[in-house]
């Protein structure tokens, strides 16, 4: 009260000052704004129940926070897991397919297609035969490829041009063969350990005619799908051709081989005596 | 909607918000007819614009409308519903300020004079316009700080007493009374030309 009192003339001055009233028209503004907010509220409702979508469920406003990781790391496994399933799937018939490739290829050479991107090995080996025979011979038990190398070096030019076509007769052959080496040293395996004990000519001939008939079953059995079947009924005759005409060379160069051999004992021989 | 049945004219204030609370528009249509001027003339007061001080009422109004629920009847209705209109006033004072040209720095702190009157306006035809006597006044409310503008409105212009001031801004009474005190002494240095001691 103390305070009223020492200023009170300025206290009923502000007390006396007139009072400003509302305008008339104050209701009705009031009812109109309470109005449009009420209809904003049930618009807003109304779109609540409808529901934001699909997207709007995603990534809306009311959407919990962990959502968006969550999902992006399940599309993430999703994916992964049918990345790893597809590439399962696909390698275990390609490697069937490498095997049947592989049979169908090797005895099956096409003389019409040639390659001479891929003859730059076997070109210098023609440089010198008789060093070539041991080392194809071991390159052929190492693949299956070296096979077709072994025909090169024997140095006609008709088998030369053979062997390259075996090379290059399907590109993709040659990629699955490098994928499928497992299970072709495994078939390998057998003609590798028997070479290896240095058996004589004429073992080694009934064994090329096995390896040769086995292969020839490979081909009927699995592998005319991927040429036409008029081209596959040419081609077989013609392999047979050549295959026998490479078993003859093969012979041939083992005979040569042994004769050079056996000179090159003897003039061992000699030069030893002389020294003594 | 805003037609008030003649039955709430006896209820008071905390029963007519009971009412709203229930549901009852009517009762809602008497508080706005009871408290629309009290509410636009204090703030007017206390913005000095009756244009806005309209705008701030029906602000304040339309939030006790989505607000009822927030009500608690431990308070009197008078001191929570002056709560919503300062604030609802602090606010659009506070949009106003960022908005307009004229920077806060004019205020000068040094000297502890919120707005000094030019003394050519006042001359001594117009001291006894009343019109322009009042207008100085609020001139003079508006150039002291919000503490103690507030405090002054609801003391010597609403005619609150000192509990329902301190409940209103929420400070101790203590507070408030020296708030009060100390905007009247600056009122009186403003007004010094005006108002000279009648001892």
């Amino acid at each position: 009260m103390e305070i009223n009192e020492e200023n009170i003339e300025i206290r009923n001055k502000l007390l006396n000052l007139p009072k400003i009233q509302a305008n008339e028209n104050f209701l009705n503004n009031l009812q109109n704004k309470i109005k449009r907010i009420e209809l904003e509220e049930e618009q807003a409702i109304k779109q609540k129940v409808r529901g934001a979508g699909f997207f709007g469920k995603l990534f809306g406003a009311k959407r919990q926070p962990w959502f968006v990781p969550a999902l992006g790391l399940g599309v993430v496994a999703v994916l992964v897991f049918s990345v790893i399933l597809i590439s399962n799937k696909n390698n275990i018939p390609v490697v069937n397919e490498k095997v049947t490739t592989m049979s169908q290829d090797t005895p099956s050479p096409q003389p019409n297609q040639t390659n001479s991107g891929s003859t730059g090995e076997t070109l210098k080996k023609d440089e010198l035969p008789g060093k070539e025979i041991t080392e194809d011979f071991g390159s052929n038990e190492n693949s299956m490829g070296t096979l077709e190398r072994k025909y090169t070096d024997q140095g006609t030019n008709k088998v030369r041009t053979k062997t390259e076509t075996m090379k290059s007769s399907d590109n993709e052959s040659e990629i699955k063969m490098n994928n499928a080496l497992p299970l072709i040293e495994q078939k390998a395996a057998e003609p590798r350990e028997e070479t290896a004990k240095n058996k004589s000519t004429d073992e080694m001939k009934t064994e090329k005619k096995v390896i040769e008939s086995e292969r020839k079953e490979g081909t009927d059995k699995v592998g005319r799908s991927e040429y036409t079947k008029k081209d596959s009924a040419k081609d077989e005759g013609k392999n047979n051709n050549d295959v026998k005409e490479a078993a003859k060379s093969f012979q041939g160069s083992t005979e040569i081989n042994k004769t050079m051999l056996q000179d090159l004992k003897d003039k061992i021989e000699k030069g030893l005596k002389k020294k003594d | 909607m805003l037609n008030s049945k003649r039955e709430y004219k006896s209820f008071t204030d905390e029963q007519l918000i009971g009412e709203f609370k229930e549901g009852n528009n009517d009762a809602y249509s008497e508080i706005v007819i009871r408290y629309k001027d009290r509410l636009v003339n204090f703030l007017f007061r206390y913005t000095g614009n009756k244009d806005d001080s309209e705008d701030l009422a029906q602000d304040a109004f339309i939030k006790l409308y989505r607000s009822k629920h927030l009500y608690q009847e431990i308070a009197k209705f008078s001191t929570w519903f002056y709560t919503i209109a300062i604030n609802i006033a602090k606010t659009s004072l506070k949009k106003k300020s960022r908005m307009s040209t004229l920077s806060i720095s004019d205020y000068d702190p040094e000297n502890d004079k919120d707005f000094d009157i030019p003394a050519a306006t006042i001359e001594p035809d117009v001291q006894a316009n009343a019109s322009i006597e009042n207008e100085y006044i609020q001139k003079a409310i508006n150039s002291l700080e919000e503490t103690y503008r507030e405090a002054i409105i609801l003391r010597d212009i609403q005619d609150l007493d000192y509990e329902e001031i301190a409940n209103t801004l929420n400070v101790p009474i203590g507070t408030v009374k020296s708030r009060i005190n100390r905007g009247r002494e600056k009122l009186k240095v403003l007004l010094k030309d005006i108002y000279k001691p009648s001892d």
